[in-house]
């Protein structure tokens, strides 16, 4: 008997001290003009780009990746994916850096571009979207490339306190290996917050389109991009969320994963590059269209750039560019 | 508001810094309740089980006999320490408990708090796929963990024995806690007092 009210208070203590802050929207006017720069007609031409090189691509050694279910390995090319974002963000007047980490056959060749910020240039905004893929690979991942691209020239009409450093990640297929390279090697302890993209360009409006992931209640309809954080980006990942919705730039939903996101339910939340930043505490959001969970091209040939819906990419291309110029603080 | 939370109240920092001043409590006061305190027996206990532990891109499971030695500090309260082997792969585990334990004629039910070390999270690297992701997020994980122990269905035959069945663990490593997490199920322990 005398245990009860101990037990009582114990258990009160616990489910109280919930913290929930004010959303800080300031800066929200001022990034969605960035987004306004986005230009909806050249985003679907880097897609078919992207898939058009990769057709004539050698595929990369997949020794030590036997072929599966939805991991065709002995389709991944990357060589001329490179070769194009390189020129890509050459051709915006950017200087392209290509990192290789690692050796052999499997080394991983990461692509750099930097727009280096006026007022505090040590602090960097990082965005990630990986270029290997399967076959042509259009959602996965030459939407995401894609919308990189735009945003990258959209960003440079503008000025900004932070640094915008656009990375194309490789070798996401064969386990983030690139990302997670780039990372222990130390080349991101200058990140402050991180938008890393995987898969952006697939929607249906059907009922049913949309799964559920790993037992995590989805909306039944597929057609809108997700935004995912962690403790660490929670509130960026709020914000961002707000934002894209509020001012009609895509139809967003925000999740949180808890703690750094590496809990055992929360296993789905970690497939892509931005796993390692969570674990280094970095503040990242990850936005994808859901995946296997939607797109029934997933890792297969037919993941072609008809299959997209180039109105909810070039949306999804709106809200990340607001993102980066809110994370990077787009000056007057 | 678009967003929406997961929440593992059980698995959050704060939380279980908020569960340990309970168990203290819990303990301090079953200890306190006891009126008279005299000489306890050593008590000798085995027991087979199962053991899975899951950290994000792996997990692993398998049969987990533990053999310990326990004593009762009171009628309520004891502490155990023993080893676990955890076999598939045979990988030593060693850890100490905090029980209170109740007495309802035969039956003893216990509940307790479980400090071990292990290496039980970073043996399985020979999957290329994630593998260097998997291995760089393991590299901080501590080799100290915590769980939650109880037995509920824990039975006293005669005097010198008890049998319980089915014991629980749950519980996670110190550092990054939840990024790992652990459940054991014992199906049978067997204790003889000497």
């Amino acid at each position: 008997m005398r245990l009860f009210p101990l037990f009582s208070l114990c258990l009160l203590v616990m489910f109280t001290g919930c913290k929930k802050s004010e959303m800080d929207r300031s800066g929200f006017e001022r990034a969605v003009t960035v987004a306004g720069g986005v230009t909806t007609d050249s985003i679907m031409p880097w897609v078919e780009r992207l898939v058009a090189v990769r057709a004539g691509d050698s595929p990369v050694d997949n020794t030590g990746f036997s072929p599966g279910h939805l991991f065709p390995s002995d389709h991944l090319t990357r060589n001329a994916s490179v070769g194009l974002v390189a020129h890509a963000f050459e051709s915006m007047g950017y200087d392209a850096d290509t990192v290789v980490l690692g050796e052999g056959p499997q080394a991983a060749y990461n692509v750099v571009a930097e727009w280096r910020g006026t007022t505090r240039p040590d602090e960097v905004v990082l965005v990630g979207s990986h270029l290997d893929a399967f076959y042509g690979g259009a959602d996965d991942n030459g939407s995401a490339v894609a919308a990189m691209l735009e945003a990258a020239r959209a960003v440079r009409k503008h000025h900004f306190a932070r640094t915008i450093r656009f990375i194309s990640f490789d070798l996401e297929e064969f386990g983030s290996i690139g990302s997670t390279r780039y990372v222990q090697a130390g080349y991101a302890g200058d990140v402050k917050a991180a938008i890393v993209m995987d898969l952006v360009g697939y929607a249906s409006h059907e009922p049913g389109s949309q799964k559920d992931v790993m037992g995590i209640r989805m909306p039944d309809v597929g057609d809108f991009l997700l935004v995912l954080g962690n403790d660490d980006s929670e509130e960026i990942t709020r914000q961002i969320t707000a934002m894209g919705n509020s001012y009609g730039l895509s139809k967003l939903l925000g999740m949180t994963a808890p703690g750094d996101g590496g809990y055992f339910l929360s296993e789905a939340f970690m497939r892509s590059d931005h796993a390692l930043l969570w674990y280094n505490g970095i503040p990242a959001v990850f936005l994808t269209d859901g995946a296997n969970f939607r797109n029934p091209n997933y890792h297969l040939p037919s993941d072609l750039p008809a299959t997209l819906d180039p109105s909810f990419l070039a949306g999804n291309t709106r809200a990340l560019t607001a993102a980066i110029a809110l994370l990077a603080e787009v000056q007057p | 508001m678009s967003c929406f939370f997961i929440f593992i109240p059980a698995i959050q920092n704060l939380a279980m810094n908020k569960f340990f001043v309970f168990l203290s409590a819990l303990i301090f006061l079953a200890s306190t309740s006891d009126a008279q305190q005299e000489r306890k027996p050593i008590e000798i206990q085995a027991g087979f089980g199962m053991l899975i532990t899951q950290s994000v891109f792996s997990m692993q499971n398998g049969f987990a006999p533990e053999l310990a030695v326990a004593k009762e500090f009171s009628e309520s309260l004891a502490w155990q320490a023993g080893i676990r082997l955890g076999l598939n792969p045979v990988l030593p585990e060693a850890f100490g408990r905090l029980l209170v334990r109740q007495r309802v004629g035969a039956w003893q039910p216990a509940v307790g708090l479980e400090l071990g070390t292990t290496r039980r999270t970073r043996f399985d690297a020979g999957k290329a796929l994630l593998r260097e992701t998997r291995e760089a997020m393991q590299g901080t994980i501590s080799p100290f963990y915590v769980a939650v122990h109880a037995a509920p269905l824990s039975f006293g035959i005669r005097e010198k024995w008890r049998l319980s069945l089915l014991e629980i663990d749950f519980g996670t490593h110190f550092s990054h806690p939840g990024r790992t997490l652990r459940a054991q199920v014992m199906l049978v322990t067997l204790t003889r007092k000497f």
